[in-house]
């Protein structure tokens, strides 16, 4: 009866390119999932981005790392721009190595009938389907069962730039500092996208600059910074 | 193309086909050990970048002194009175799960300058193999500096 492996002692921690976190020859018939960041180099896994290793039971083994650049994965909810329309594609600039294609069909009730119309320039909310090595991502305006969702066109507001590492925080839940704090004293509606673009909407345009510049400058605040900081920043605006 | 040759060694190319990788250095001040400091600067933008590596490239610069001396990381005053120098480029020491391996002897580049005796060229080969550890674990911990402070704020 083989025993379940121990987890790499390397967990959580910081690991940076090279370094060797899982020894395959003193696993035998045990099944690994590797996410991103981690390669399989013979017998070994080893690292191929810095950051810190995450696992997740019973064998999932990834890197967590915050860049300015966002590589798709499925599964994945993302901003991106519209940059040319094609008979059967919309393509789209999701901040990845290459253009994401959207079929014209992915929208709830689509029919060659009522494609919708997109500028050059619209700011959609979208899912990454599928995201292959070589291939353009393909990405889709439905959920997995086919309904609208919050997928689709965003009007007004403005779209700011991040890092991946901080719309993740943003999207995790307790909700981030920043947004708890925001949200108590303004109303505002907030998009995130884990390529590392957000859109902010409000109905006043000093409300979604306020917004963005202090989701921005958070990132590179402590806790205890931001709490100061958002402290000074609310009371000024009374 | 020493450094084109070295970067394209520790990049691991094939996980983004049909990609380019564009790095550009620019030379604010050169004191010396020029080579060194543009792969090491090259590699910390990569590391930062998210670029998938295989392993980190550490870059020393080592001379031959008049005296037989062994000096460590010249400036370039004293690169040019010697009368040999080298570049020597070695992968990061990793943390392993594993006992410790073959990598730890790896090197990548070595680019000599002037004459030297073979001895001579062996002991600066280990005492830069010393120093690139010295700076591997500064590398290390510069990067846990830089990641900390975004973990520190981990929903």
């Amino acid at each position: 009866m083989e025993s379940k492996p121990s987890p790499s002692t390397l967990i959580d921690q910081l690991v940076v390119p090279g370094d060797v976190i899982l020894d395959l020859s003193i696993m035998t018939s045990q099944t690994i999932k590797l996410g991103g960041g981690l390669r399989q180099d013979g017998d070994t896994i080893s690292v191929m981005k810095a950051g810190t290793l995450r696992f997740t039971k019973p064998n999932k083994y990834w890197v967590e790392s915050s860049n300015k650049r966002y590589i798709p994965n499925a599964g994945d909810n993302v901003l991106g721009v519209v940059v040319d329309t094609k008979p059967e594609n919309f393509i789209l600039d999701i901040k990845g190595p290459a253009l994401a294609h959207l079929p014209v069909l992915s929208f709830e009730g689509g029919t060659r009938r009522n494609i919708p119309k997109f500028e050059v320039g619209t700011l959609l909310y979208v899912r990454v389907v599928s995201a292959n090595t070589g291939m353009n991502p393909e990405l889709s305006c439905m959920d997995a069962n086919g309904k609208a969702g919050e997928y689709g066109i965003l009007k007004e507001g403005y779209m700011f730039e991040s890092s991946t590492g901080l719309a993740r925080q943003l999207l995790s839940s307790p909700p981030h500092l920043v947004l708890e704090a925001l949200g108590k004293k303004l109303s505002f509606e907030i998009a995130v996208g884990i390529n590392g673009r957000f859109w902010v909407n409000a109905s006043q345009s000093s409300t979604v600059i306020l917004v963005g510049n202090a989701i921005q400058k958070s990132e590179s605040l402590s806790m205890v910074q931001q709490k100061i900081y958002l402290d000074k920043l609310l009371k000024s605006i009374q | 193309m020493v450094l084109k040759k070295t970067l394209q060694s520790i990049c691991l190319l094939n996980v983004h086909p049909n990609t380019t990788t564009s790095i550009v250095i620019q030379v604010v001040n050169d004191d010396g050990a020029l080579l060194p400091c543009a792969i090491n600067a090259a590699c910390a933008a990569l590391v930062d970048a998210g670029i998938p590596l295989k392993h980190l490239a550490v870059a020393i610069c080592c001379c031959m002194a008049e005296s037989g001396h062994i000096l460590l990381d010249p400036s370039k005053m004293e690169e040019q009175k010697v009368k040999a120098f080298i570049y020597l480029v070695f992968p990061n020491s990793i943390v392993s799960v594993l006992p410790q391996d073959v990598k730890e002897h790896g090197i990548i580049t070595s680019v000599t300058h002037g004459a030297m005796a073979v001895d001579d060229y062996f002991s600066c080969l280990k005492l830069g193999r010393a120093a690139a550890a010295e700076m591997s674990d500064f590398l290390r911990n510069s990067i846990k500096l830089k990641a900390g402070n975004d973990l520190s704020r981990a929903g």
